[in-house]
């Protein structure tokens, strides 16, 4: 193995071009997320409300399915990668996929409004918005991410579950700046 | 097509449906986030608020502030929601002192968040004057 070029671990060519461009990628989206909520104006307006009571009811809701869906899908690929034990049901790799796609659909909603009626909020003073703002533009890079690696083949082990890993953790501490916050600031889970 | 393949295909073709219907709605989202117009005037990116809410005299409308900011919580009429019914006197009775109501506008109290950073001075109090008159 010595003089080969992977021998310290390095992953080839084509897995580097596509780890650069599945990262690179979700990077950049997660910044052209930030600069349009940072440079549009806030409309302040409610989007769509259906039957919940208030604008911010349905996202913190909507946010709490998405993050539901996303245990799903990190159970599911647990699962899957043989990390639960026992062999995984052949519909299971459908079931993952539709789960983190609902998961994707619900959070669409949510980071409409955040994006176009509340804005980017880059004062550090403000905790928790700030996190919140973050996290939220983090997420879709990540998404984008996991999306592009799961695809590739030939990527370094590693690859998939830190992308995956992304996706879950952003969506974890979006859902803990928001909803969980208005759930236990507030009058609780309501509708 | 065998049997374990066949019992797949309803899953799958679900799956297929949905990524389609979430390819079509992430582009949707990305196209209306710049040709949405909103039916009001846009608050300033640095939320700041001195686009929406200002009067014709260049003034804070409190009732715009209001409607942007208070009405999500406090309803559309200062009814109450998820915050405190603020019409028909209640502002002024669970705040003697404007001032007091001021300074939770601005810091925040309980659930209550702070809006001292959003907000101008002038348009908390805008904001406050308004509430009294509802």
């Amino acid at each position: 193995m010595v003089g080969h070029p992977n021998v310290a671990g390095a992953p080839p060519t084509s897995a580097r071009t596509g780890l650069l461009l599945g990262f690179g990628l979700g990077a950049a989206i997660a910044v052209a997320f930030g600069a349009y909520a940072r440079v549009h104006d806030p409309t302040g307006e409610s989007v769509v409300v259906l039957f919940f009571s208030g604008q911010i009811q349905l996202k913190a809701w909507f946010a709490t399915v998405a993050v539901a869906l996303a245990l799903v899908q990190v159970g599911s690929a647990l699962w899957l990668y043989g990390k639960l034990g026992g062999p995984a049901p052949a519909w299971l790799g459908d079931a993952h996929r539709l789960a983190g796609t609902l998961a994707f659909l619900f959070s669409l909603p949510v980071a409409y409004h955040c994006l176009w009626s509340l804005g980017y909020t880059a004062d550090p003073t403000l905790d928790r918005v700030f996190v919140h703002s973050v996290a939220g533009c983090l997420f879709y890079g990540a998404f984008v991410s996991k999306v592009l690696v799961v695809r590739s083949s030939g990527l370094p082990g590693w690859a998939l579950p830190v992308a995956g890993g992304a996706v879950f953790a952003t969506l974890v501490v979006i859902w803990l700046t928001s909803s969980f916050w208005f759930f236990t600031t507030f009058d609780g889970p309501k509708l | 097509m065998s049997a374990s393949r066949g019992s797949g295909r309803p899953l799958h073709a679900l799956v297929t449906a949905t990524q389609f219907i979430a390819a079509s709605a992430a582009l949707a989202f990305v196209v209306l986030l710049f040709v949405n117009e909103p039916d009001s005037g846009a608050v300033s990116s640095d939320g700041s608020g001195s686009d929406s809410g200002a009067s014709a005299a260049g003034q804070p409308d409190g009732a715009t502030l209001y409607a942007d900011n208070c009405a999500r919580c406090h309803g559309p009429d200062g009814g109450g929601a998820v915050g405190p019914q603020l019409s028909e006197g209640r502002a002024a009775e669970l705040f003697p002192n404007v001032e007091d109501q001021i300074a939770v506008v601005a810091n925040g109290q309980g659930g209550m968040p702070a809006f001292g950073g959003n907000l101008s001075p002038e348009e908390i109090q805008a904001v406050v004057d308004y509430t009294r008159t509802l």
